[in-house]
């Protein structure tokens, strides 16, 4: 093995520096300064995705930071309490509000920092509900990219699921399947209080809010200027499969239906795959850029 | 990268952790430094610089090192944890980073730990390809590690490509609904093979060319009083690295552990891991290095 280094020079769109925040000083965040930004850009926000740290999986928080500097954005990614490299809060707040409280921080630390008075946040599953949970309580919070958000599953979901499995496994195993399942659940019955969906593969831990709430509270984000951007990936097979599905899951609120929402077959749930991640890191850049040229001069 | 850079660092002492930017600009490190609890201020632990793998073993074991510092330093070791060049949220992109950059990091990091924890001794910890090159850097500092913490060091180059190119399909196919064995040739027929990938991290023909070479021989130029290598659960022949050092004259003490991991596995959102029972091990291992 070559020992030897060399080191090629490199040039970076940004200047990134990382250092502790928040009142307790227990936050760690990583501050990417384009060197092309605009006067009174908005600043956008990158954290964790469930417990992995703020690089992103497989790294695409910092893919992202330095592709939104080339477009002239600054961008602050950094770690929830307890994750990557921050430590608990010794607030005692429950996990979600604790999620809340700390972006609020992000956004004071990187105003105090830069100025930066506006905010744009993209969520990985986890992090997009934070996200949304954020832009509730805080103005500044301009515009919401969230990758796998809440899903809502629609009587089609179910028919394109049962498609996908017939092409994929057969329709004489995808039977077989369903009726040992049916048997497995008759003579093994759910514990007390077990949703009925219970022995479906499980949507995930999350807090799906009920949907009218969720519609109603979208609907306020839109009255208030918020830009939404929705974009769903090809693992969830059991609750987002087919691109229409927002709209058709949504058709009691027409207002929603100017919510872009993209549904990306080939790109995974974890963003492992290099085409994939180019894929949505141009969307989301794109997306951005509509959104920063749109904004009402300052 | 120089030595010199690795002192470009607060003068004194943090007294918690602390995440700093370590290097030459453009080209610099993440680190955490996490210094040994104040009850031990008087008798600190020797100092630990954990050298973490490649890809997605990185991701998968964030949560095991950032867990294994502190509990070094709830016993009294200064930690050093920290993300190579083009890796994590260090400087650089994928195709930046190489082997020989990373070795150069190992060193660089050695130095700023030896800085901050006022100790010219340490006890480096590698897992997987940190391991392989924790070994190589040891040949590389004034000052080598006191003990050398191996553990399931890569030491055939083309089957840790291998493992790295098939974990990547096994992750696809395990995550997308979509039968990835099937998508995978549509997507290189519609838009070209696409750039060389393990995991979504993409490999340089340097790299791949540097990991390809690896053999046992990469830790024929080991430097450490004490060596110990700890090999996945039920790999009950003699480890390949163990056998190379004792044929080579060095002291290798091995250790099998007690839980057997896919480093690479790609199990959704949560798929960090600490398994305690390693932890406990690894702990253990600490506490035996001589002064």
């Amino acid at each position: 093995m070559n020992t030897r280094s060399t080191h090629p020079a490199l040039s970076s769109p940004c200047a990134e520096h990382t250092s502790s925040f928040g009142q307790e000083g227990n936050l760690v965040g990583t501050l990417s300064r384009s060197h092309a930004r605009g006067a009174n850009a908005p600043c956008v926000l990158l954290f964790n995705a469930g417990v992995i740290g703020r690089a992103g999986p497989h790294r695409m928080n910092v893919r992202l930071a330095r592709a939104l500097a080339e477009d002239g954005l600054d961008s602050f990614r950094f770690d929830l309490a307890g994750l990557g490299d921050s430590t608990r809060s010794g607030s005692g707040l429950p996990y979600e509000q604790q999620a809340v409280h700390d972006l609020r921080e992000a956004m004071d630390h990187v105003q105090a920092q830069t100025g930066a008075s506006e905010f744009i946040l993209i969520g990985f599953c986890s992090g997009a509900d934070h996200g949304y949970s954020a832009a509730l309580q805080d103005q500044r919070l301009t515009a919401l990219v969230m990758f796998d958000p809440f899903p809502y599953p629609t009587f089609l979901t179910h028919l394109v699921r049962i498609a996908v499995r017939i092409q994929q496994d057969g329709p004489w195993n995808v039977v077989q399947g369903w009726v040992q399942r049916r048997l497995a659940r008759r003579h093994t019955p759910p514990p007390a209080g077990t949703p009925s969906g219970a022995s479906k593969p499980p949507v995930s831990s999350r807090m799906t809010p009920p949907q009218d709430e969720y519609a109603r509270a979208l609907q306020g984000l839109q009255s208030r200027g918020v830009g939404i951007y929705m974009i769903y990936s090809g693992s969830g097979l059991y609750w987002y499969n087919h691109s229409l599905q927002f709209r058709l899951g949504f058709w009691r609120w027409p207002s929603l239906w100017r919510i872009q929402c993209d549904y990306l077959p080939t790109v995974d749930h974890v963003v492992g795959e290099r085409r994939g991640q180019e894929l949505l890191i141009r969307r989301m850049r794109l997306w951005i850029a509509n959104h920063v040229a749109r904004r009402p001069p300052a | 990268m120089t030595p010199q850079h690795a002192t470009n660092l607060h003068a004194s002492i943090p007294e918690r952790p602390t995440t700093f930017r370590f290097g030459p600009a453009g080209q610099q490190c993440c680190g955490t430094f996490r210094p040994a609890g104040s009850q031990h201020a008087a008798a600190p632990k020797p100092p630990v610089l954990l050298c973490q793998p490649y890809g997605q073993e990185a991701i998968r074991t964030q949560r095991l090192f950032r867990a294994l510092g502190d509990r070094l330093g709830a016993k009294g070791h200064p930690v050093l944890r920290f993300d190579y060049f083009g890796t994590g949220d260090a400087d650089g992109d994928d195709t930046d980073g190489c082997m020989a950059t990373w070795v150069d990091n190992i060193v660089m990091a050695h130095e700023a730990l030896q800085t901050w924890s006022g100790q010219s001794t340490a006890i480096w910890v590698g897992l997987r390809l940190g391991a392989t090159l924790a070994a190589t850097a040891s040949a590389r500092t004034a000052k080598p590690p006191a003990k050398l913490v191996l553990w399931d060091p890569v030491h055939d180059g083309p089957s840790y490509l291998q493992e790295l190119f098939d974990s990547s399909d096994r992750n696809m196919n395990d995550s997308l609904a979509q039968n990835w064995h099937r998508v995978k040739p549509v997507l290189a027929r519609a838009e070209g093979p696409g750039p060389v990938q393990a995991s979504g991290f993409e490999l340089s023909e340097a790299l791949v060319s540097e990991l390809g070479a690896i053999d046992v021989q990469a830790f024929s130029g080991v430097q450490a009083r004490q060596i110990t290598l700890l090999k996945p659960a039920a790999h009950e022949a003699a480890h390949p690295v163990t056998t190379a050092l004792l044929r080579n004259g060095f002291l290798c003490k091995e250790v099998a552990t007690t839980e057997r991991i896919d480093w690479a596995s790609d199990e959704a959102m949560g798929t960090a891991i600490v398994p305690t029972g390693l932890m406990t091990q690894l702990l253990a291992e600490m506490d035996s290095v001589r002064a």
